[in-house]
């Protein structure tokens, strides 16, 4: 009989170094190609664009400044809008990052990784391919792909209103072949919650075998649609079973760690904003992205330091002592299905009733809720086949 | 509970805490509070059950005004330059002000506050020493606190060990002037922070609340009502000590804790910059040497709870990185004793002896058994 720790669904994605590696975040553009209705990054724009003597700027201060590399390892990570916008530019910070640790003997040289969340667009291009063919021993890529065409594009649309499906699908099997592991990352909005089951499938018969999907933080919830959302989860839930997929694929909505009480003691904060540093386009850091003037809908970026001065350590205090039960409600606190429920800090900012990152926002409690129901439903329907052994039929 | 209410009577009112009034001085017209307004605040009072402090600026106000201000249980603050400074008023003394100290007169009723530039904290001593015989108390406000580096620290380490010389000779001489960067913390328990949003708030000339002077000061956005809507407090959690996970686990008791200084420093209203925390330490352990020293030559002292030694400056090194640090964890044997202690007051227990060792089994036990849940957990890990 198989043991259910032997399953595909519901394992625990592999995280380079156990997660313990410093993140550097370059914003290299805040331009982009797509205007993803559900996208977070509310300042898109075609002029704000990182320069060389920035990023190395910023290089110079990290690699030698102890305080802010004590880390065994490094993650160093393009993002935008879109990264391969600007892939001259990355390839020559790249190329400075490796030169500059070599140079300085840092313990970083060789536990590194280039990482990038791209739309896949340009992904086929040459100076593209020929920076990936260069870096691939320290590379990671994940390319979004929402789905199938319809639940794609409804979302990832040009300015003009056109879906990009069929532009990023002809890059997906290149990109397969180059990590043969790679995820996607999969974002839910309340329009799209019919169309989950079947993008989780599509995704999965691409041969992308590792979906990891979210629900957004925004407050676009409908009534029902924590109904609906069930509903889905269940049929995928079915389908999986049926067909027994569950040991070739994963999809992290499911997951048996989610849906219990945490304890009191188990004070520890969802998000890792501050622990990981985010560079603009004027030097300016951030505590993550998020923090970025470009990505908030009602608050001013929180700076807390830059290339010139450094960090200011004070500025970084809240996010280095934020804990879950100061940020939650008494009612977040209590909830007996509280594990798995996720929260961005800086959602949390942009949406608290002050200027504060110590207010959780709590739009998707009850689609939480659907979810920890569906996974109960999943793992007893899987428990079951596997105390009849069924697995091996 | 709100229990007082702090009134700015006019734009140019002296500052008595941390907050700089930047726009002191910057017009020529005189930006008093209206008598209508005033009216109203007082009213507002009485219907409320609250006293009211008082902020003056240096022009004497109209005797209307004064009036109205008498018609309610109240305190005045006012600063040293103001015409007829009233008897019971707290004094308060700016950095541009100190060298009017030497014609003040002895008034052993009367509270001062003294405040502090960072250009001024070498002669720290110097100002305060010669009014440890002249009043009640003494509240020292050190501003510009986010500038501090190590010289400064090194400079009010200095200072404040001397002034502590001072005051040590007087407790000698039975005299008992309270001086708050030293002898607060000896006779504290507990946080005794500023409170300001729990215990009071702030009504400024413009007929809008706050949570502190500060705030209104800085020209932020961060009304929390006015007088016709009454008092809104958003977020109101994040003023309890509970939700601030740096100070919680600090027995640097004597700090005020400024939820504006906090905001100006690291964007947060619960959270210390690094600096607010290393000054009060130093005041706290330079108040653990003190209460050493005058617990051994003065009886009364010696009833007063003993300071732990610790091995930080500042508690963010206790909870950076561990978002479920809790300072007990690290448990000791005096804080062992502590517990006991502490435990013995809430339970009528009071004749147990600081020394563990003293107790019978039976007194253990019953110590133990009166514990909470909590600290015996840690104890038995």
């Amino acid at each position: 009989m198989q043991d259910f720790k032997e399953l595909k669904i519901g394992s625990s994605n592999e995280v380079w170094q156990n997660g313990l590696a410093k993140t550097i975040t370059f914003i290299v553009t805040e331009d982009c190609q797509l205007r993803c209705k559900y996208c977070y990054i509310v300042g898109k724009n075609t002029f704000n664009r990182m320069s060389f003597e920035i990023a190395k700027e910023a290089i110079d201060q990290i690699l030698l400044d102890k305080e802010l590399s004590n880390e065994q390892s490094i993650i160093w990570d393009f993002i935008g809008g879109e990264p391969f916008l600007e892939i001259d530019l990355i390839d020559q910070i790249c190329d400075y990052i490796k030169i500059k640790m070599f140079e300085i003997d840092h313990e970083w040289f060789n536990n590194y990784r280039f990482s990038f969340s791209t739309n896949g667009l340009l992904y086929d291009e040459q100076r593209v391919q020929n920076f990936i063919v260069k870096n691939l021993t320290h590379l990671s890529i994940g390319i979004t792909l929402d789905g199938t065409k319809q639940k794609h594009d409804l979302q990832r649309v040009y300015p003009n209103g056109k879906g990009s499906y069929e532009n990023v699908l002809k890059n997906i099997p290149l990109w397969l072949s180059q990590f043969n592991n790679a995820g996607t990352k999969v974002t839910i909005s309340t329009d799209d919650i019919p169309l989950i089951k079947d993008s989780v499938l599509h995704l999965w018969n691409l041969g992308i075998k590792e979906v990891n999907i979210n629900v957004v933080f925004e407050n676009v919830w409908k009534e029902n649609d924590d109904l609906l959302f069930e509903d889905q989860l269940i049929k995928l839930a079915d389908e999986i079973i049926e067909n027994g997929l569950f040991d070739k694929f994963n999809c992290s909505f499911f997951s048996r760690h989610i849906g219990q009480p945490i304890s009191l003691e188990d004070n520890q904060n969802w998000c890792g904003a501050g622990k990981m540093l985010a560079i603009d386009y004027q030097g300016n850091y951030y505590p993550c992205l998020r923090f970025a003037g470009f990505s908030l809908q009602n608050k001013k970026p929180i700076i807390i330091g830059n290339t010139k001065k450094g960090i200011d350590s004070n500025k970084l205090r809240p996010f280095l002592t934020l804990d879950r039960t100061t940020q939650s409600t008494k009612e977040c606190i209590e909830c007996d299905v509280s594990s798995g429920c996720a929260w961005c800090q800086g959602a949390n900012y942009d949406f608290a009733d002050t200027h504060t990152i110590f207010q959780r926002s709590t739009y998707i409690c009850k689609m939480h809720k659907a979810r920890v129901r569906a996974n109960k439903y999943f793992w007893n329907k899987m428990d079951s086949l596997l105390s009849k052994g069924g697995l091996n039929d | 509970m709100i229990e007082y209410a702090v009134v700015i009577l006019e734009k140019d009112s002296t500052s008595f805490c941390y907050y700089n009034n930047e726009t002191k001085s910057l017009s020529s017209d005189r930006q008093l509070m209206s008598i209508e307004l005033l009216e109203s605040i007082v009213s507002y009072a009485i219907k409320n059950n609250l006293t009211v402090h008082y902020l003056y600026g240096n022009t004497a106000l109209p005797k209307e005004y004064e009036t109205l201000i008498n018609k309610i249980e109240h305190t005045k603050i006012q600063p040293i330059s103001y015409p007829k400074i009233h008897k019971n008023a707290i004094l308060v003394i700016n950095p541009d002000e100190l060298d009017l100290l030497a014609g003040l007169r002895r008034n052993l009723e009367r509270n001062i506050i003294l405040r502090i530039g960072v250009e001024q904290i070498n002669n720290l001593s110097q100002y305060v020493t010669p009014l440890l015989s002249k009043c009640k108390r003494i509240n020292i406000m050190l501003l510009d606190m986010d500038k501090f580096t190590q010289v400064e620290y090194d400079l009010y380490q200095k200072e404040i060990t001397s002034v502590s010389k001072q005051l040590t000779r007087l407790y000698k001489s039975s005299k008992s002037t309270e001086l708050n960067i030293v002898t607060d913390r000896m006779l504290l328990s507990e946080m005794n922070n500023c409170n300001a949003g729990l215990s009071h708030f702030t009504i400024a000339p413009n007929g809008e609340f706050y949570l502190c002077p500060g705030f209104y000061y800085s020209g932020s956005d961060d009304s929390i009502g006015n007088i016709r809507d009454g008092l809104f407090i958003k977020n109101a959690y994040l003023l309890e000590l509970d939700k601030a996970p740096i100070c919680r686990n600090c027995d640097a008791y004597q700090c005020k804790r400024c939820i504006y200084l906090n905001k100006q420093t690291t964007l947060e209203i619960n959270t210390p910059s690094q600096q607010q925390c290393i000054v009060s330490h130093i005041e706290r352990n330079n108040s653990k040497k003190i209460l050493e020293l005058l617990s051994q030559e003065i009886k009364e002292f010696q009833y007063l709870p003993e300071i732990p030694e610790i091995d930080y400056m500042d508690p963010f090194e206790l909870v950076k990185y561990n978002n479920s640090f809790n300072a007990h964890d690290s448990i000791n044997v005096n804080d062992v004793q502590d517990s006991i202690n502490v435990n013995s007051k809430e339970t009528d227990l009071g004749t147990i002896p600081n020394n563990i060792d003293n107790l019978t089994d039976r007194e253990l036990l019953e110590s133990i058994f009166r514990m909470q849940n909590e600290i015996i957990n840690r104890l038995t890990k």
